[in-house]
């Protein structure tokens, strides 16, 4: 590729990156950070240097302090992280006793370990939003989206979806998670976005539903077409009432804007 | 972000970014330049982590934006120059003169009998 036409993609890449700060923070900085990279990437070009690899580097280190700077502004102090893992410890607890008592949980390293990193991010998820908008549907359209993907990712990993424990057609629901984490990338977290990236993800699931019928999942040792149906709607659901509650946050939104207008 | 306040010792991102604009005020990638120069390449920062560091210190009254000379702008393109505040220059002269003190004792340390060689 021309390294002309390379360096303006990278830059088009970081640029759209930058939109995950803060706003406060993108406003106050974006124009200079984007300057910033301009000169880092010419520095490369003139030095020869690998300058995807630098590129990437630069995108992960941005990423980070996004992240950084997004728990700074929502003031997600360490009361709420302490709150976030004792909860999720108080959760966690309950398949330990369960295998203490010598029941049939048997639960390795790894299941706690993978458990509880879900839990967290659910719960600090939780924590961040709670505290972004004293809108009631602002708060309630992450929280189900956050706690339907956890319960499906769950779901998949410990028990399966379809058919028996190690079903390959079970990796499926992978990609939904992926197609999940995608189209909230590319929304922006943005309420009305938010509303149509969820509808797509109910979306995604009916033809899941329709293409596993097709293919004959439901004849898989340990599966049924109820169960091919019913796994795909319940999540399905989910993710509609997770679209409606953005939906709605999003044109009360636009109404207050509306109102404001009016006042001025 | 209200209620930044930075003391001795420093991190090595606002340490070296006071020291850049002790000399000079300086825009993010000549800020990034200097604190390679003066690291020797130790000290690198990516744009994150320079723009976070300096939201925070203009937050705490360590450095400001500086008034843009002819100079500063003759290159046409929209540059913001930083400058180190006067709180700023105290906090970065405190932390030399505690590293100082840390070199000073350190001279006078022997490992196993031999004294250590500081320059």
């Amino acid at each position: 590729m021309n390294p002309n036409k390379q360096n303006k993609l990278l830059e088009s890449l970081y640029a759209w990156l930058l939109v995950m700060y803060p706003k406060d923070f993108y406003n106050r900085f974006a124009v200079e950070m984007k300057e910033t990279f301009k000169d880092l990437l010419l520095e490369k070009t003139s030095q020869n240097g690998n300058i995807l690899s630098f590129a990437f580097g630069v995108y992960l280190e941005i990423f980070i302090n996004i992240l950084k700077e997004n728990i700074t502004f929502y003031h997600m102090n360490y009361i709420s992280i302490i709150r976030s893992g004792l909860i999720t410890l108080a959760v966690l607890s309950i398949p330990f006793v369960a295998m203490q008592s010598g029941g049939n949980v048997n639960w390795t390293a790894f299941d706690f370990l993978a458990a509880g990193l879900i839990l967290a991010f659910v719960f600090s998820t939780i924590e961040l939003v709670s505290k972004k908008s004293n809108n009631l549907y602002y708060r309630l359209g992450p929280i189900v989206s956050v706690f339907t993907a956890a319960f499906m990712l769950v779901s998949v990993s410990a028990v399966s979806l379809i058919g028996s424990v190690g079903e390959p057609a079970n990796l499926v629901y992978y990609g939904v998670f992926v197609a999940l984490i995608i189209t909230s990338i590319l929304a922006k977290f943005k309420p009305k976005s938010m509303a149509v990236a969820m509808s797509s993800i109910t979306g995604l699931l009916i033809f899941i539903t329709i293409i596993a019928i097709a293919l004959g999942w439901q004849n898989l040792l340990g599966s049924s077409l109820f169960e091919v149906v019913a796994v795909n709607g319940f999540f399905g659901v989910l993710f509609a009432i997770s679209a409606g509650l953005f939906y709605i946050s999003s044109s009360q939104k636009s109404i207050t804007n509306k109102i404001s207008d009016l006042k001025v | 972000m209200a209620g930044n306040v930075y003391k001795s010792p420093l991190t090595p991102a606002v340490f070296h970014i006071l020291l850049a604009l002790s000399t000079q005020n300086r825009h993010g990638y000549g800020i990034m330049k200097q604190v390679e120069m003066d690291s020797e390449g130790v000290v690198t920062m990516g744009p994150g982590t320079l723009y976070g560091s300096i939201s925070r210190m203009i937050e705490a009254g360590l450095i400001c934006e500086a008034e843009p000379d002819e100079l500063e702008s003759k290159d046409g393109e929209r540059r913001i120059y930083y400058t180190i505040t006067s709180s700023g220059t105290t906090l970065l002269q405190t932390e030399i003169s505690r590293l100082r003190q840390i070199i000073k004792r350190a001279k006078k340390i022997k490992l196993a009998g031999v004294k250590l060689q500081i320059i």
